[in-house]
């Protein structure tokens, strides 16, 4: 088996497995809040956003294939703020999720990209 | 109820009860309860204000099923008009699909008439049961007679129920009918109705 160590950040392109020694983590991004929030997948793979109002969650842009992504939303101070997605978003029972209205509350949901969508992966509502 | 509204025209009931797709974006159902109404509106969902005008007792009339439009920034569901059930009988003709074990001229329909007699019928049949003893025991011992105070009650009861079957029979319209069961109050503050009550039960 070929093994490939990467001792610094570079772009790297490979057909063989990878090993790190150490955790391998994408640090939390923060989105820009605003009445239509964008994600560039690429440059936040992990990410939050906190919510200061209803808001829509645009389609992502940059995502792949294979990709998996995430995004906790935050409530404000106020609390109750709507997240409405975009249709590329695809829920479980094709139900967009309703999340928690607590001030400050928090709402994680994990997509893996086919290229084309978001599907699902995971959601934790209402994390305290 | 809320209904989505395209164009200035009514599309649908939505079920505030799960999200809802417009275009390319999916809404969580909780803007059914956390969204103002002109937030709603702004996505063409409207709250529907429900004109009753139409809706009559049910017991008495078929109501049609509610329609819906939109005209100045109001969705409106209204009913039709109702149609009065049948007071009488509505019996088997010939070309009618009929069961088995019916035939020409049997009831396919009970008419509200036959209704409210089968109910007045059932009452009396109830009140008198518990006295039908005494009746029994007189037939059946020498030495038994039935109280005048079961009796006259008995009687009552009799009296009364063919007072509202003679009542209930006179009417010629549902509103009639309809009528004679509603209450109102007197000017010594008892509530009645033009419908004969049975007497207290013993």
């Amino acid at each position: 088996m070929s093994i490939l160590k990467v001792d610094s950040m570079q772009c790297v392109s490979t057909d063989t497995s990878i090993s790190m020694n150490n955790a391998v983590y994408f640090p939390t991004g923060t989105l820009t809040d605003g009445a239509t929030i964008n994600w560039n997948v690429f440059d936040n793979p992990t990410c939050q956003v906190t919510l200061g109002g209803n808001r829509t969650l645009a389609a992502p842009t940059n995502m792949v294939d294979g990709g998996f992504y995430s995004i906790l939303i935050i409530q404000d101070g106020t609390g109750s703020r709507t997240l409405t997605f975009n249709s590329v978003y695809k829920f479980n029972a094709a139900t967009a999720p309703t999340l928690t209205t607590t001030a400050g509350g928090k709402d994680l949901l994990i997509f893996r990209s086919d290229g084309t969508n978001m599907l699902e992966a995971g959601r934790s509502i209402g994390i305290a | 109820m809320f209904a989505l509204v395209e164009n200035n025209q009514f599309i649908k009931i939505v079920n505030s009860n799960k999200g809802i797709t417009i275009g390319e974006n999916q809404y969580p159902k909780s803007i059914f309860s956390l969204w103002s109404n002109s937030e709603r509106e702004a996505i063409g969902i409207y709250e529907v204000v429900v004109d009753n005008t139409n809706l009559k007792d049910q017991e008495y009339w078929i109501n049609t099923n509610m329609t819906y439009t939109f005209a100045d920034g109001v969705v409106t569901g209204s009913y039709g008009t109702a149609t009065a059930r049948p007071l009488d009988d509505v019996l088997f003709v010939e070309g009618d699909e009929i069961p088995s074990d019916k035939a020409v001229g049997d009831v396919k329909q009970q008419g509200l008439k036959g209704q409210k007699i089968k109910v007045i019928k059932e009452q009396a049949g109830g009140l008198l049961a518990p006295t039908d003893w005494h009746v029994i025991k007189e037939v059946e011992t020498s030495d038994y007679v039935v109280p005048t105070e079961i009796t006259d009650y008995r009687t009552q009861v009799r009296a009364k129920s063919n007072e509202m079957e003679t009542q209930i029979n006179a009417c010629t319209t549902v509103d009639e009918l309809k009528a004679l069961y509603e209450y109102t109050e007197q000017e010594n503050g008892t509530f009645t109705r033009p419908l004969a009550e049975f007497p207290e039960e013993l």
